[in-house]
């Protein structure tokens, strides 16, 4: 599997969320492990790109565009935390 | 520096190496950027079909000018465009400043030596931190580590070695297919043991920023823990490829 990292959702979630998410923490609803979202695997097999964890290779989110919006898939997800304010970057 | 949407104006563009182009981008309303962070570049062809990829930003600081340095993969959809095609004075769009997690930025630690290790063109995002290193004055101990096919496919040689004669870093290059005449190590891929030569021990607790193709990069993190450092002390970007 080809893949590249969580740095390659930081523009399609800007757009989606109006935030940078690379540096927020996710825990895989598969196996628990909580990992940066710059640190997730992603691949581009499919209409958009989903991330993958980086432990155990479950999906944890995907992200599809369409004309009516962008729709990003969450299932794969038990937590997401946002970094506190001083360690955020912008 | 709030991410959006900007058009970009092709301003100056140069061959880097055989296969890679340096294109300097004027872009009015860029919030500037920290030294690590990366671009969308969408392309939007006649007939409304859109391909959008993500690029390191080699310039880092508050200018609008913004700088790239983009290889062309022989069955990409959008560099061998970037790199054969786009000409000076054309337009592109691009979206960003792009991600807060690989970024070096003065100031940040200064008590605890820097180890950049990059693996091909994924020197780039390294080169930005090297320059935003150098322009500040930041007295954080610099390493980098820099894995290339052949002499000629070095990017910014002459910037690095400049970097490296002035001392403000530390500069180990290590060529995987041909070395130049005189070389103390002959060409091969990096190994385990060349690695630790190359960087700093652990010891030092030096923070590592490894940008390169998904497999050198996760080749080059798995040795570094063997060696001591700590996951939470490396930073990766992986941009595909085997």
């Amino acid at each position: 599997m080809s893949h590249v990292d969580g740095n390659a959702l930081a523009g399609v979630m800007a757009d989606a969320l109006g935030a940078d998410v690379t540096t927020m923490r996710v825990g895989c609803a598969h196996c628990g492990t909580v990992s940066i979202i710059a640190e997730t695997m992603v691949t581009f097999d499919g209409p958009g790109p989903v991330a993958h964890c980086p432990t155990c290779a479950a999906i944890l989110l995907r992200v599809v565009s369409a004309d009516d919006g962008v729709t990003v898939d969450v299932r794969g997800i038990r937590t997401l935390t946002m970094p506190r304010p001083d360690e955020r970057v912008e | 520096m709030t991410a959006a949407w900007h058009v970009a104006t092709v301003v100056a563009a140069r061959p880097e190496t055989a296969s890679a182009r340096r294109i300097e981008l004027e872009v009015p309303g860029w919030p500037g950027n920290d030294a690590g962070q990366h671009l969308d570049v969408r392309l939007t062809a006649p007939d409304g079909y859109q391909a959008s990829r993500s690029y390191s930003i080699a310039s880092a600081g508050p200018s609008t000018r913004v700088e790239l340095a983009v290889d062309r993969l022989p069955d990409g959809e959008v560099s061998p465009f970037l790199v054969d095609e786009l000409a000076v004075g054309d337009q592109l769009e691009v979206h960003g400043p792009l991600g807060g997690y690989f970024v070096w930025r003065p100031g940040s630690e200064p008590e605890r030596p820097v180890q950049l290790i990059a693996g091909g063109s994924g020197v780039v995002p390294l080169l930005a931190m090297v320059r935003a290193h150098a322009g500040s004055g930041d007295p954080t101990p610099f390493r980098l580590l820099y894995s290339v096919r052949t002499p000629d496919d070095v990017f910014y040689r002459n910037e690095l070695q400049q970097a490296a004669d002035g001392s403000p870093l530390e500069l180990d290059l290590v060529y995987t297919r041909t070395s130049p005449p005189g070389a103390t190590r002959p060409a091969g891929r990096l190994t385990r043991e060349t690695l630790t030569e190359s960087v700093e021990p652990a010891q030092r607790r030096p923070r590592v920023f490894i940008c390169g193709s998904t497999g050198f990069v996760e080749q080059v993190a798995v040795w570094l823990q063997e060696l001591g450092h700590a996951a939470a002390d490396i930073r990766t970007e992986r941009f595909g490829g085997t």
